[in-house]
């Protein structure tokens, strides 16, 4: 695992521990299994093809999200 | 009118959830007017599966929940549908949430000559947005059958629901509900007559239906290369 990498997961892991401080009901479903906040953020440390969709999915989530920010910010600012 | 066979079973914690994103599925059929045979709980098993495959003359396979590569599975956690039975399905569409079963089971009911929609991967959800994830494992059945949409424009649809439900996730800080929403529109797949599923692109067959790459490769062994 990259640095980089190494610290997405860091983050994702983190949002879990909150999730699982909050919420202690939270379960993920992932087909028949299901996972705990808890047994999420721990599972990310060895289940290596899910932590890589994880990540994956996380990245492409983050550049939606500044597309459609930058788009909100371009229609604002366009003129009228 | 159309037809349809629902089949929900509900025996594990998924199944209760999933069981309950069916209602919603079962309530637009009726406000449809789309005919429905419901296989629910001790009913949905195989042997009744097929009897109603058999009977009527159905046009809609739904089966929530679970799945693997090369079957749909029943309240008895065995298969309702796999490979041996999946001619049933031929002229029929299939709507599933079931795992993986998009991988092996869909291609063969597509090779039946079915239409299928379901998922290549495991199908994942979170207990803090089952609202968001019953609406997006639900929409493809709406933008379907009940707009009637052709298939490929309405998996084109889903997807982006998919995607525009992950972001609304973002939104209300459920950051990893919007991350397996995304994988699920990822792995959301649709085989029917204008959308062949992947695999056949690479395989044997797919050579073997071409002529001009067929001949090509001949040639090229006749000279040697």
């Amino acid at each position: 695992m990259g640095n980089n990498e190494k610290a997405l997961v860091k983050e994702v892991q983190k949002t879990l521990s909150k999730i699982a401080a909050r919420d202690p009901t939270w379960t993920l479903h992932l087909g028949s299994e299901q996972l705990t906040a808890e047994q999420a953020a721990k599972r990310l440390d060895t289940d290596k093809p899910l932590r890589k969709l994880v990540i994956t999915h996380y990245l492409g989530l983050a550049i939606e999200m500044e597309q459609k920010a930058r788009e909100h910010a371009e229609g604002n600012s366009s003129p009228s | 009118m159309l037809k349809a066979i629902l089949v929900r079973p509900r025996f594990d914690s998924a199944t209760e959830h999933t069981y309950a994103f069916a209602k919603d599925i079962l309530e637009m059929c009726q406000k449809a007017g789309i005919e429905v045979i419901e296989l629910a709980e001790e009913d949905a098993v195989r042997k009744l599966v097929e009897k109603s495959l058999t009977a009527g003359d159905m046009d809609i396979y739904i089966h929530y929940d679970h799945g693997d590569e090369g079957a749909l599975i029943g309240q008895d956690e065995k298969a309702c549908i796999d490979s041996k039975n999946c001619k049933l399905l031929a002229n029929k569409d299939v709507y599933t949430l079931a795992c993986l079963s998009g991988k092996s089971l869909g291609v063969d009911i597509w090779n039946q000559g079915g239409r299928f929609w379901g998922y290549i991967e495991v199908v994942s959800f979170t207990t803090d947005a089952l609202e968001e994830f019953k609406r997006a494992f639900n929409c493809g059945f709406e933008f379907l059958f009940i707009n009637g949409e052709e298939h490929n424009a309405a998996l084109a649809q889903a997807k982006a629901e998919f995607d525009s439900l992950a972001v609304e996730l973002v939104g209300k800080g459920k950051t990893i509900a919007a991350i397996f929403m995304r994988m699920n529109g990822d792995n959301m797949v649709c085989y029917n007559a204008n959308s062949k599923p992947e695999e056949k692109e690479g395989c044997l067959l797919a050579i073997l239906k071409s002529p001009i790459r067929l001949w090509g490769l001949g040639l090229e062994l006749i000279r040697g290369r």
